[in-house]
């Protein structure tokens, strides 16, 4: 019994090194650096921390980045007629449709059940501008919030835009009672 | 003889839209401004904390198919590509010192940097719904937030949508309907968290 112990204890001081290795000391300085980057879009810059190894591995942004102005959500009103609201973003191209419709047409061959596909792109209708409102917060249960905005709470069609539900907040599950 | 190579025709057009895939003859491909409106640096304060964001692959590549619709034209909407810049942009301005988090977090790292909390995000479902009237799509997202030993100390779920009508009219109007869906979900998402944090430094 007393050999197993000891051969125990030994290949266990064998083992301790592999194992210490594999648990990172939180205090020790790590492979990373804090480094300044600019907004690809605004220009304002913010730190990033990255890791030395690979400083590009992780950059999350698209490396075809262009630039816009701010957009203006009035133009979701539907009362706000097209190029009412000045606007320079990006937007469907509907020329390869036409492209395509034309090459048919040249070709002599079912140009009427393609058109049809180019006319709905441009499908229409009414009403309604959905982010006028402020925020507004309202508690509900332990632990969980609730938030919603809209156009007007007083009309009957108001449309709320966005709500947090919190799902665990300290290891506690919240259930959908309390939410 | 006629009726012959007018077949050979149509079986020519038909096997050319199949190769070349409706999708890019016929779809959109909708990517947003990406920029955070106005309304937002008016809506959300700067909160004076620390506190530091990662950002799954899923979530900076994610994009959506759904067309909203039995008869709608195929749909791309480049959901992640919009979602990235704007998320940094508003944590730039919720919080007053705000770190990407591009290397894999550790508890060492956040020791060496003293970051109390790190959030991550990650999608969930994207909602499109396209009538003759107009359009409405929603975002879902679930955000976790870490302590320094990346124990998970609160998750929770946002919806962000926009419901517009008259959108397919207007040159740019499903891409800022697009954003302004992005932009209710990631505002939304500063708030709960400002509040959770206020809460917690109580």
């Amino acid at each position: 019994m007393k050999r197993f112990l000891i051969v125990l204890i030994v290949c266990s001081l064998i083992q301790m090194p592999q194992i210490c290795a594999d648990v990172e000391d939180p205090l020790l300085p790590t492979d990373t650096s804090g480094r300044v980057r600019e907004h690809p879009k605004t220009g304002k810059p913010f730190v990033s921390i990255t890791d030395n190894n690979n400083p590009e591995g992780r950059y999350p942004f698209s490396s075809n980045i262009e630039i816009y102005s701010r957009p203006d959500y009035k133009m979701l009103d539907h009362k706000i007629k097209a190029g009412e609201v000045p606007y320079d973003g990006p937007s469907s191209s509907r020329t390869k449709v036409y492209v395509f419709a034309a090459t048919i047409a040249t070709a002599g061959a079912a140009t009427g059940a393609f058109m049809p596909v180019a006319a709905s792109t441009g499908a229409t209708g009414s009403a309604a501008g959905p982010l006028l409102g402020a925020a507004t917060v309202a508690g509900a249960g332990a632990g969980a919030y609730h938030y919603g905005s809209k156009i007007n709470p007083d009309d009957d069609d108001f449309i709320e835009r966005a709500e947090a539900r919190w799902l665990e907040t300290n290891g506690e599950t919240i259930h959908a009672a309390d939410r | 003889m006629f009726a012959r190579s007018f077949f050979l025709l149509v079986f020519m057009v038909g096997v050319l839209v199949q190769s070349s895939g409706c999708r890019s003859l016929f779809g959109w491909d909708i990517h947003a401004p990406g920029l955070l409106s106005g309304l937002y640096f008016q809506e959300t304060t700067t909160a004076p904390q620390r506190i530091a964001l990662y950002l799954t692959d899923e979530l900076t590549s994610f994009t959506s198919t759904n067309k909203g619709g039995r008869f709608a034209d195929p749909q791309t909407y480049h959901v992640g590509e919009a979602f990235t810049p704007m998320v940094v942009e508003a944590f730039q301005h919720g919080f007053e010192e705000f770190l990407l988090m591009e290397a894999e977090p550790t508890p060492a790292i956040m020791n060496q940097y003293a970051i109390p909390y790190l959030v991550a995000l990650r999608p969930k479902v994207f909602d499109n719904r396209v009538t003759l009237k107009g359009q409405a799509v929603g975002l879902r997202t679930e955000a976790l937030v870490f302590n320094p030993n990346l124990d998970i100390v609160g998750r929770f779920e946002v919806d962000g949508s926009s419901d517009a009508k008259k959108v397919f009219a207007k040159k740019g109007g499903p891409e800022v309907n697009l954003n302004a869906a992005i932009e209710n979900n990631i505002s939304v998402t500063v708030e709960t968290l400002q509040d959770w944090l206020a809460g917690v430094a109580v």
